[in-house]
């Protein structure tokens, strides 16, 4: 776990200043494809990712950039490989849901609601078989949770005691439908104890509680105790994808969260609690926003891969 | 050299794998205690113990998601999918995750993933257990598909599948499970990709696959004795096919029929009847024939898995029509 | 089970008809036995009965050609079977859709008729089209053994045997057929066209001609000082006659008069037998700008010859305004050819085959002759007799000449023997 303080902000402020930038030059035109933004959800991914080394692995989903940032994934060819440029980290054949680094313990994304929950059970099947104290972390949304494979994932995790850290970012919305009118019980860390696993719901928007709550988690994995559920609430401030009108939900309701932004709490408590003085901050801040810049121009200045290139790939050797 | 069952063969290629690396380890339903739904597993748990040949829930998609994880981290899962049939429940990790991730991720990953699947069409169990669904994974970029028909081949097969770094669905047919064969004692691997010419013949290409390639044979005996002379041709594998022997085997006969345990439409006989025609169209004296059955489904019972399917009877009519 | 309507071949040389007329409608019953179709060949319209009973589909419109053996309908077991494919075209389609047999409107196995099986196309194996074009083999005209009529290699195979076994030509037909000019010679200047229209169909026909006949030539000198005589006779009744009559009507009578008196000219080998025709159709050879065609007066024997004449201007004059019928062109059983029009003395024209002789008549120009000891000048006339010597013998062929030199020396026999 990290001990200075200043990395954790450091981190969520990547991640708020890359889906800040991306934002922005998806609405100049500058960028192909969808944006799935992470804006809000920052606490989640660097809370989690601050309890894991580079041996355990992380499964990520639609909205990954948050995950790939809080477990150590070089800016510039993950900036790269979201407009799908040759110097992408997936040599652009990913994109915006897809990128990867066994290096670092990234196994993915997904384009697949549910999809990689399977993956990081099979992931901390393999940790486990190695007996080397590795854990696996499926990260997955509160629509997700409502997929099959979510049911599968946990009752074979619980019964074989799986290394699994199953972390549920409930941003309230499955797409673009309120998750409260697909399900009859809106705490998803309850349907845990239905399967013999422990659950347990996390306020998603701060930092220190999701490190925490999952410090706990990776502890017992890692001492072979099995998997946890945790379920971060958490809240999405963009639409599903960007440019999508958010007709679901009042604009009363995103301000009410806004207010509990997750990057101001935290910058609240190192100001208030930690006695870091503001000008180390906007220090910080200045810089990252610079990093982020210069990885966007380094991406956009990036050749296209070679259309041929598609033929390539499809059997490893 | 041993006489071995079909269904030894592949527990025998299992055994070898497993006790040549150590990363290679079966789970599935009924594979462990139980020793498989059809004895396929025989013995395994009791040498490699319960973690490496693991029983799962009747949960498909996490039978093969775990394996598609596993591979992706360094191990060599062989996953059992107890009927073809089961494939609907697990086709996005199949299709969607096993299948493209060395491709997203340019590389990054390979997928030594083995799914071993048994078809059971014409053993007489309706209509969710009678199903030849090699088209369906033979559809998708990244997959290799294998399906054997002699305890021979399925061996060789599925050691060079265990070994192969892609995933490969490996169909094996409960029927053929008793079928024997003299297999030599050493090291048996046949390539995957690699159709076999199961007999020479000069005047019409068969090609059949799994469950048909004894019933083409049986025909090209009968056939014989007319001065009929087939060349029965086993893919092997569904995918990558081996057009080169299909192709070549048909322009020296200048006539083709596909049989298969599979539907015409959409299916592995309607792959091979356009490619022959794309590239032998000149080396063709009469339209490519497919023999398949009826686009039903599977109705419970011998009677109609009799009616329905391809025997050696209507083989011998279809050779008989090419060379009218 | 669909049953196929396939056109039957009702005579021994027919290859193709028009269908004239249906008796019935799409979706009506149709009994076996009942009349349910007429088709017309070169020599007669025909009633045909349907050979089985059902619901009718028609794939084929009134006024369109066929070949033997095409299909133009299908019997359905149900009416909603044979109505189904009409209901599928879209309103507004026009008719042609129905031409074709479509999926639709061949449910079952059996009645599924591909559309490469489609009327009025010859049907030819990929293999057998590749081995025929090697082997310079038109297959469009060989008798196919396969499903349909189909081409097939064996066919082929069977006509480069049967060409290897013949006795072989100075030059091998194949020699003819493929030679590769365009490797050896390229000059600057050189144009290429396509061989395609009537120089195609001339082309294949020469070709067919000379590789499936035995063909001798012979030839004789006729004087024509009666038929000159005779000639100017009918001009000065040209306005009673009210036609010019030219050389070429007086020698076409003449042959027709020999015609008649000797079958075994007026006859064809077709397949395994030899026909001997009952009607003397000589067909008239007219030069074309782009080509040459073979108009038919058909029993030409039986006419006069003003009315000869008259045919003869309606049929040049129709040829070569493109107006021909198919009607004007079938049925020859012998032709005749005027290379003296353009100056030619002696040819050895190529049968049109399947007749089994061709005469062709030179330039009529005075010439000294020996009559009675003595040289004088005579109005002569140059024949070339060509015959198949499969079945023409050669003193058969000099008959045949010497009765005709008869009849144009002494023309009044036969206008004696006129009806």
């Amino acid at each position: 776990m990290t001990q200075d303080p200043l990395e954790i902000y450091r981190k969520m402020m990547l991640i708020r200043e890359c889906e800040a930038q991306l934002n922005d030059a998806f609405a100049r035109n500058l960028f192909p494809g969808y944006i799935h933004s992470y804006l809000g959800q920052e606490a989640c991914a660097v809370g989690v990712c601050d309890g894991l080394s580079d041996t355990d692995t992380i499964v990520s989903n639609h909205r990954g950039r948050g995950h790939y940032v809080a477990k150590g994934m070089a800016l510039k060819p993950m900036v790269a490989e979201m407009f799908g440029k040759a110097t992408g980290i997936c040599g652009g054949r990913g994109g915006e849901m897809h990128a990867a680094d066994p290096a670092i313990g990234v196994l993915g994304g997904n384009g697949i609601v549910g999809g990689g929950l399977p993956i990081a059970a099979g992931a901390a099947l393999s940790a486990q078989m190695d007996g080397k104290g590795a854990v696996s972390v499926a990260f997955f949304g509160d629509g997700a949770s409502n997929n099959g494979s979510f049911g599968e994932t946990l009752n074979v995790a619980a019964a074989w005691k799986l290394p699994l850290i199953l972390v549920c970012e409930n941003n309230l919305y499955a797409e673009m439908t309120p998750l409260a009118r697909t399900v009859g019980q809106p705490d998803i860390a309850l349907r845990a104890a239905g399967y013999g696993l422990p659950g347990e719901v996390v306020d998603g928007n701060d930092v220190l509680a999701v490190r925490e709550a999952a410090g706990r988690a990776i502890g017992r994995a890692r001492a072979g105790d099995g998997p946890t559920l945790l379920e971060l609430k958490t809240y999405r401030w963009g639409g599903h994808f960007e440019g999508d009108p958010r007709k679901y939900r009042t604009r009363e309701e995103e301000a009410a969260w806004k207010e509990r932004c997750p990057v101001a709490r935290y910058r609240a408590v190192l100001l208030d609690d930690r006695g870091i003085d503001e000008a180390r901050i906007a220090d910080l801040e200045a810089q990252v926003a610079a990093e982020v810049a210069e990885a966007i121009t380094f991406a956009l200045e990036s050749p296209l891969p070679v259309a041929e290139t598609a033929l390539t790939k499809v059997f490893a050797a | 050299m041993a006489t071995k069952t079909y269904c030894w063969a592949i527990v025998d290629a299992m055994r070898e794998e497993m006790e040549r690396d150590e990363t290679v380890f079966l789970i599935g339903e009924d594979v462990g205690a139980p020793e498989g739904a059809f004895g396929a597993s025989r013995g395994l748990q009791k040498t490699f113990g319960p973690s490496r040949v693991r029983d799962t829930p009747i949960s498909e998609e996490i039978i093969v998601g775990l394996g598609v994880g596993a591979a992706m981290t360094g191990r060599r899962p062989i996953v059992e999918i107890m009927f073809i049939d089961f494939l609907g429940l697990c086709l996005d990790q199949i299709a969607n995750q096993a299948a493209k991730t060395h491709y997203i991720y340019d590389g990054m990953f390979k997928m030594p993933l083995v799914i071993r699947t048994s078809s059971a069409v014409e053993m007489g169990i309706g209509p969710h257990h009678s199903q030849s669904w090699e088209a369906i994974v033979g559809h998708i970029p990244g997959l290799k598909v294998v399906m054997p028909s002699t305890p021979r081949d399925a061996k060789g097969l599925l050691k060079s599948a265990i070994r192969d770094n892609n995933p490969v669905v490996f169909i094996e047919h409960i029927a053929l499970h008793r079928l024997k064969e003299e297999i030599e004692d050493e090291e048996l691997l046949i390539p995957i990709g690699k159709a076999d010419v199961k007999r020479q013949g000069r005047d019409v290409t068969v090609v059949a696959s799994g469950l048909m390639v004894a019933r083409a044979l049986a025909a090209a005996k009968t056939l014989a004795k007319d001065g009929i002379e087939v060349e029965v041709v086993d893919p092997r594998t569904i995918s990558p096919i081996d057009y080169d022997t299909i192709v070549d085997s048909v322009r020296k006969t200048n006539r083709a029929l596909v049989v298969t345990s599979s539907h015409k439409q959409f299916g592995f006989g309607s792959e091979v009847a356009a490619e022959v025609q794309e590239r032998a169209f000149f080396d063709l004296d009469q339209p490519v024939k497919r023999l398949s059955p009826p686009f039903t489904p599977a109705p419970f019972g011998k009677q109609f898995d009799d009616y329905l399917n391809p025997n050696t009877d209507a083989i011998v009519a279809a050779v008989h029509e090419l060379v009218a | 089970m669909a049953h196929l309507l396939a056109i039957p071949k009702l005579g021994l040389t027919m290859t193709d008809c028009t269908l004239v007329a249906w008796t019935k409608q799409d979706g009506d019953r149709v009994e076996q036995g009942e009349i349910l179709y007429s088709i017309e060949t070169d020599k007669i319209t025909s009633d045909v009965e349907a050979d089985a009973s059902g619901y009718l589909r028609r794939f084929a419109e009134v006024d369109t050609m066929h070949e033997v053996a095409a299909v133009i309908g299908t019997l359905f077991a149900t009416r909603d079977e044979a109505l189904v494919g009409e209901r599928d075209v879209p309103a507004g389609q026009p008719a042609a859709a129905v031409g074709e047999p479509s999926p639709a409107a061949a449910p079952s196995r059996a009645a599924g008729l591909p559309s490469m099986y489609k009327p009025g196309r010859a049907r030819v194996s990929p293999l057998a089209r590749r081995i025929a074009a090697e082997a310079g083999v038109d297959p469009t005209v060989l008798t196919g053994t396969g499903a349909y009529g189909a081409v097939l290699r064996r066919d082929v195979d069977a006509e480069i045997a049967r060409r290897a076994a013949a006795p072989k030509p100075a030059m091998a037909p194949s020699a003819i057929a493929s030679p590769s000019p365009a490797a050896a010679l390229t000059a600057v200047g050189d144009r290429t066209r396509p061989l395609a229209g009537i120089r195609r169909a001339i082309a294949q026909k020469m070709m067919q001609s000379l590789q499936t006949t035995a063909q001798m030539t012979g030839f004789g000198r006729v004087d024509m000082a009666e038929a000159v005589r005779l000639r100017e006779a009918c001009l000065k009744s040209e306005a009673e006659l009210g036609v010019r009559v030219s050389y070429t009507d007086i020698v076409l009578k003449a042959c027709a008069d020999v015609l008649a008196a000797m079958p075994d000219i007026n006859s064809s080998i077709v397949g395994d037998e030899i026909v001997t025709w009952g009607d003397v159709n000589v067909g008239l050879a007219v030069a074309l700008d782009d080509g040459l065609i073979v108009p038919v007066i058909r029993n030409a024997d039986r006419k006069s010859i003003a009315d000869i004449a008259r045919e003869r201007i309606d049929l040049a004059g129709r040829a070569r305004a493109g107006k021909l019928s198919r009607d004007d062109l079938d049925g020859g059983t012998f032709s005749l050819s005027n290379f003296g029009s353009y100056g030619g003395d002696f040819e050895t024209p190529i049968l049109n085959a399947p007749q089994s002789a061709l005469l062709g008549i030179g330039a009529i120009a005075d010439e000294p002759v020996v009559r009675d000891g003595q040289i004088v000048i005579r109005p002569m006339m140059m024949i070339s007799l060509t015959f198949d010597h499969r079945l023409i013998d050669g003193a058969v062929a000099g008959r045949f000449r010497t009765r005709l030199r008869g009849a144009l020396e002494n023309p009044y026999a036969m206008m004696a023997r006129m009806r």
